[in-house]
């Protein structure tokens, strides 16, 4: 008996396969959904039970009136004993039809969770489950459910956290100088993304047009639709010790709080870095960064620098304020194409025989205040000035003052920006700050405007002129127009 | 040297064989779950000399934290596991099998002496929230209702708080108690007093009310008609193997179902 009950089990689970893998075939073959086929087949099922189970009554009457009538002789007499032999068989039938009805619910249970209430309802409208086990059944069903789709769900955290971003930008630039103006149409895409694979540590990828030059992402349609190339422009891991302090290496966003004055937009600082805020307001960032590499440390060049700043409010106006102090070593002495290699050196700084004169270990102090609103409209006040505590000759600061109106970013909102600046040309390396400003670089002056337009959300056009001129003998005067349309996604 | 190394085989093998035979297991979590496993251990030792059972409380939560940080064999829990602790379970390569052990439902109760006996889910939500504060606002004497809950960590006041107060808060004056035997004690000793326990905690002590009409009981829970029931689980790592499946076993017994019904839960058959 146990070993039949055993071959009938599996041959259960063996139909309960068979039937899973046929439904799965007639579900690709678009005959019908998963439920649907089920629900018909086990409705099937029941009708024929509830004939079957019609019939067996009818006969039992039939017997009753026949014994009620004396017609009943041995044989039936016999027949009633192996009834009652097959009720108990009937029994063990029970468990295992209970036990097929289990694990056929169980192949099935991924497919269609919500027609197993349906079935379950009429095993017990049935009598083939007690209530209590149609319950059992159902709940430990619905948690199996529950799981398989929470397996599901589980993608890795680096996924799971993953963040794409980035923006492209159309351009029309203009420049007006001597010997003859220039026009070019430019493009710039940014695209990258950035990943937590674990509380503490952040990994940042971000790819961009433009060419070795660190100061610019720009591409300049040209070559006879030549195609163009693609560069790494960040790749880093950043690794935060809590809310406050973070270290990041790699080639990375500018730690430091900073305006064009010293800092090109553009740039993406190389090396290790760290970033620390305190909740007071007051925060510290720093980093050691090297610039070339050829093969000895002794004389590979690098900079390092220091900031410590307060972020607050003053008067409930946020204001900012930053205290920077940046270094180079191992430039001195040597040649520009030496230190800055496949990168740009910039124009302005003075170069004797080739070679950069001195070192640059600039002070550099950086300020925004908001101090109010027009109609809503934020106005933040900004002004950077910085002076070379190492140069060897007089022209070592540089200063920048101007304002920006609004903030264009939703559709329908517009910026205006206006500074003056004043770079002379050894206050800064000419391979760091601003490339547009008067051709790029150090030794000039003048004023730059800029107005910008949401034309819609996270998309703008913008007009910029730069009225650039020379601040020293030799550096020409240079006003840019640029026209942008930028999106950013 | 064959038969050197025939008996180091055999000895290693025997020395697996009984490393790895199981002699205790541990079962942590709900509060409302703790009496059944606790005689249902006791029965099982009995019948299974040698064993050891360790049986602890904590409340829902922390059974299924433990489960989840393999320091114990069985999550008891009056829940199911939510979708998060699922989640945390698999990324931690926990396989969690639900094993259904009883069903049990939340009988609200109130001191005996209160003539209300029957109220809805929504007029519960109203008291349990503060919307109602008087016993005269639901037809009863003039007596300020004193709210007794579960406390948040209980698989208890989860299952409340899903069913009835839909993850509206209970007002800040309530009495927040540790177990079900602490809001028998003050219902059955403040006039005023509603509190809600599980079916096993009901007694002549306090009154249960009926819940939209219907009365807390084995048939109505079975049935699915009493509001505010659940299911009593036991959760394993997989399916339950070698003592654990034999304990699961037990407690889904006959004698162990004895168990749950003596306790006060409604028999899974």
């Amino acid at each position: 008996m146990g070993r039949n009950v055993i071959i009938l089990f599996f041959l259960i689970l063996l139909l309960a396969f068979l039937l899973k893998l046929t439904i799965s075939y007639l579900s690709k073959r678009k005959i019908g959904t998963y439920p649907e086929i089920i629900k018909n087949m086990l409705l099937k099922l029941f009708k024929s039970s509830s004939i079957e189970k019609n019939a067996k009554k009818e006969v039992k009457k039939n017997k009753k009136a026949s014994r009620e009538e004396g017609l009943l002789d041995k044989d039936e007499y016999k027949n009633k004993s192996l009834e009652k032999t097959t009720k108990k068989g009937g029994k063990m039938k029970r468990k295992v039809l209970l036990a097929g009805i289990v694990c056929f619910l169980s192949f099935l249970v991924s497919s269609f969770a919500s027609d197993v209430d349906l079935l379950i309802q009429k095993l017990v409208e049935k009598g083939i489950l007690t209530s209590g086990e149609a319950q059992t059944i159902l709940v430990e069903t619905q948690e199996e459910v529950r799981k398989e789709e929470a397996k599901e769900r589980e993608v890795p955290k680096w996924l799971d956290t993953m963040k794409f971003s980035g923006d492209a930008r159309l351009r029309y630039e203009m420049e007006d100088k001597d010997p003859v103006d220039r026009h070019r149409g430019r493009i710039r895409l940014r695209y990258g993304f950035e990943t937590k694979p674990n509380e503490n540590t952040e990994i940042g990828v971000r790819v961009a047009t433009g060419s070795s030059d660190q100061k610019s992402t720009n591409q300049t349609l040209e070559d006879v639709f030549s195609s163009k190339n693609i560069w790494l422009d960040k790749a880093y891991i950043k690794y935060s010790f809590n809310k406050y302090i973070s270290i990041f290496g790699g080639k990375f966003s500018n730690p430091f709080i900073n305006t064009d004055l010293v800092w090109d937009g553009d740039i993406t600082p190389e090396g290790i870095a760290f970033q620390t805020k305190f909740p007071v307001g007051v925060f510290i960032n720093g980093g050691f960064f090297p610039l070339q590499e050829d093969g000895g440390w002794e004389s590979d060049p690098y900079m390092t620098g220091i900031q410590v700043g307060y972020s607050g409010k003053i008067a409930s106006r946020d204001f900012k304020i930053a205290v920077a102090y940046y270094m180079t070593e191992g430039i001195e002495g040597r040649t520009t194409a030496s230190v800055v290699g496949a990168g740009s050196a910039g124009t302005g700084n003075t170069i004797i025989g080739g070679n950069y004169i001195a070192e640059y270990k600039p002070i550099d102090v950086v300020f925004e205040f908001y101090p109010f609103e027009i109609q809503g409209v934020p106005v933040k006040l900004y002004a950077d000035y910085v002076k070379n505590t190492e140069s060897e000759f007089d022209k070592d600061t540089g200063y920048e003052i101007g304002f920006t109106v609004g903030k264009a970013k939703k559709k329908g909102t517009w910026e205006f920006d206006y500074n003056y600046r004043d770079i002379e040309r050894d206050c800064v390396p000419a391979f760091l700050n601003d490339s547009d400003f008067n051709g790029g670089g150090t030794g000039s002056k003048g004023h730059k405007f800029g107005v910008k337009y949401a034309i819609n959300d996270n998309s703008t056009a913008g007009i910029t002129y730069i009225v650039g001129e020379g601040n020293y003998v030799g550096r020409g005067d240079v006003n840019t127009l640029q026209i942008d349309y930028v999106v950013n996604f | 040297m064959k038969k050197i190394f025939l008996y180091l085989v055999l000895t290693l093998c025997l020395t697996s064989f009984v490393i790895a035979q199981e002699k205790s297991i541990i079962l942590q979590g709900s509060t409302t779950v703790f009496p059944v496993a606790q005689r249902c251990a006791e029965e099982f030792i009995k019948e299974n000399p040698g064993v050891s059972i360790s049986v602890r409380g904590g409340g829902s939560g922390v059974g299924i934290s433990a489960l989840i940080d393999k320091v114990c064999d069985i999550a008891n829990s009056s829940r199911p596991m939510k979708k998060e602790e699922l989640k945390t379970a698999i990324s931690k390569g926990i396989d969690p099998k639900a094993n259904v052990i009883a069903n049990d439902a939340i009988s609200v109760i109130v001191n005996p002496s209160n003539p209300i006996s029957d109220l809805t889910l929504s007029q519960i939500k109203d008291i349990y929230t503060g919307k109602i504060s008087n016993w005269k606002e639901l037809g009863g004497e003039n007596q300020k209702i004193v709210v007794v809950s579960r406390d948040t960590a209980s698989g208890t006041f989860e299952c409340f708080n899903e069913i009835v107060l839909k993850n509206e808060k209970v007002k800040p004056d309530a009495l927040m108690q540790a177990s079900n035997q602490a809001i028998v004690n003050i219902v059955k000793r403040t006039e005023g007093a509603i509190g809600y326990v599980g079916l096993g905690y009901l007694g002549s002590d306090v009154k249960a009310v009926k819940v939209n009409g219907i009365y807390p009981s084995k048939e109505t829970v079975l049935n699915g008609t009493y509001p505010i029931s659940r299911v009593l689980f036991m959760y394993t790592n997989g399916t339950p193997k070698g003592l654990v499946k034999n304990f699961i076993d037990f407690v889904k017994s006959k004698k162990g179902q004895e168990i749950v019904k003596e306790e006060g839960f409604v028999p899974l058959e």
